[in-house]
């Protein structure tokens, strides 16, 4: 319950939105007003400012994270994915939309994609707490640690959501073993989500953890994908003259091979999803 | 896109149109770096504007994960979603994107899009002389 001073200064910052809009129209504060009377749970007024303001800005990609907050709280979720949606067309790198899509997801039940688009929001906005936070709730609570503390490898490794159930830690090694002695295969790692190796060898990267580039386009192309409603991401595979990296995200780990030079793609990935549909029988059969 | 007013448009969309041929394609398109659309074939439900926008964005993010990692010029990237595979590669005037069914056959894609994009890269150098004269 809001006291009444806090009521009454809000009060007056509502008129003093209301004063400046009268004052000039085009101001791209609507999304402001709008915004502050979806809090005090004004949604139709809330509503009616912010199509008002779209209809002169339609291309202001906050006053569309607005609408869709607005829309969100009136019920209307479909609706308000699609203004989040259209928020992202316009500012591919906005992190509260991102957030928003990202908890949309969790309420469905969505949750590798509700960790791609909260991972996409702090990839944008790395202090961002309210996505640091929704990302913390959607990766599970630590058992070990206090929210917010880095849990150690080994820990997050047996925690739902950072590997797949069959790939337990003692089945690293034999998932890149097969992996890496595939004939179209050069190298082959799993790495964890900051790109560190926890097993086997990385190609020769340069940077200081040669993982994190493509781990980095592997967040980035989950939120891509899900902006597009093209649905999960099941590999990728990045080409250069010197270097055609493969790479297929487990959970939060991901399988890096270095593909050898003039390899046929179909063939390569043939051979690296039977290792992985083997990982995947051995777990069955130890069931 | 529906009007292709000059004869360089008419080959962009020829390139696209063969293309379109290979079995599993469902979209061929030829983006700015910006990512707005030059020219497009669409057999599915995916709205060419944000394509383009994808296709600009996936060339961008493959070209600097292979500058981090100091391993050459970007080719080619594709990615495998659950309902379509997407295969950008540069071109002079951007990228060329093709979606495909999921399951589709990557090579015969691959081989075609590398013909393409030569003939692309043709016209676009054929565009850049009148500027450039």
């Amino acid at each position: 319950m809001q006291d009444v001073e806090a009521i009454a200064g809000s009060r007056e910052e509502l008129q003093e939105y209301r004063r400046l809009l009268t004052r000039d129209p085009d101001s791209l504060r609507f999304a402001e007003y709008a915004d502050r009377l979806r809090r005090f749970g004004q949604l139709e007024d809330a509503l009616a400012i912010c199509q008002g303001g779209l209809a002169r800005h339609p291309a202001y990609s906050t006053g569309r994270v607005v609408m869709g907050e607005i829309l969100i709280d009136s019920g209307k979720a479909d609706e308000a994915e699609a203004e989040w949606r259209r928020a992202l067309h316009l500012d591919p790198g906005h992190p509260r939309a991102h957030l928003r899509l990202g908890e949309l997801y969790l309420s469905r039940g969505e949750t590798d994609q509700a960790i791609a688009a909260f991972e996409t929001a702090l990839l944008h906005s790395p202090e961002f707490p309210e996505a640091r936070a929704k990302l913390a709730e959607a990766k599970g609570p630590s058992p070990t640690l206090p929210a917010g503390e880095p849990k150690p490898l080994e820990d997050r490794l047996r925690t739902p959501g950072e590997r797949p159930e069959w790939l337990t830690a003692d089945r690293f090694g034999d998932l890149v073993q097969c992996v890496a002695a595939c004939a179209c295969v050069e190298t082959a790692a799993l790495a964890d989500s900051s790109g560190s190796p926890v097993s086997g060898e990385l190609p020769e990267m340069a940077g200081g953890t040669a993982g994190e580039a493509p781990m980095s386009f592997l967040v980035e192309a989950r939120a891509l994908l899900s902006r597009l409603g093209a649905g999960r991401l099941r590999s990728a595979l990045i080409c250069s003259d010197t270097l055609s990296l493969r790479c297929v995200p487990l959970g939060g780990l991901a399988l890096l091979a270095a593909l050898r030079s003039r390899s046929p793609v179909g063939e390569a990935d043939e051979q690296i999803e039977e290792c992985i549909a083997g990982g995947q029988r051995s777990e069955g059969n130890e069931a | 896109m529906s009007s292709e007013p000059t004869t360089k448009n008419r080959g962009m969309g020829d390139t696209l149109d063969a293309l379109m041929g290979v079995p599993g394609v469902l979209a061929g398109m030829v983006a700015t770096d910006e990512g707005l659309p030059l020219a497009a074939r669409l057999r599915t439900e995916l709205d060419e504007e944000a394509l383009a926008a994808a296709a600009a964005v996936l060339g961008q993010l493959g070209a600097r994960t292979l500058k981090d990692v100091g391993r050459g010029e970007l080719e080619v990237v594709v990615l495998d979603a659950s309902k379509f595979r997407f295969v950008v590669q540069p071109v002079a005037l951007g990228y060329l994107m093709v979606v495909t069914e999921p399951l589709a056959e990557a090579d015969p894609v691959l081989g075609e899009m590398t013909s393409a994009a030569a003939c692309l890269d043709e016209a676009g150098s054929a565009l850049a002389e009148p500027r450039a004269a």
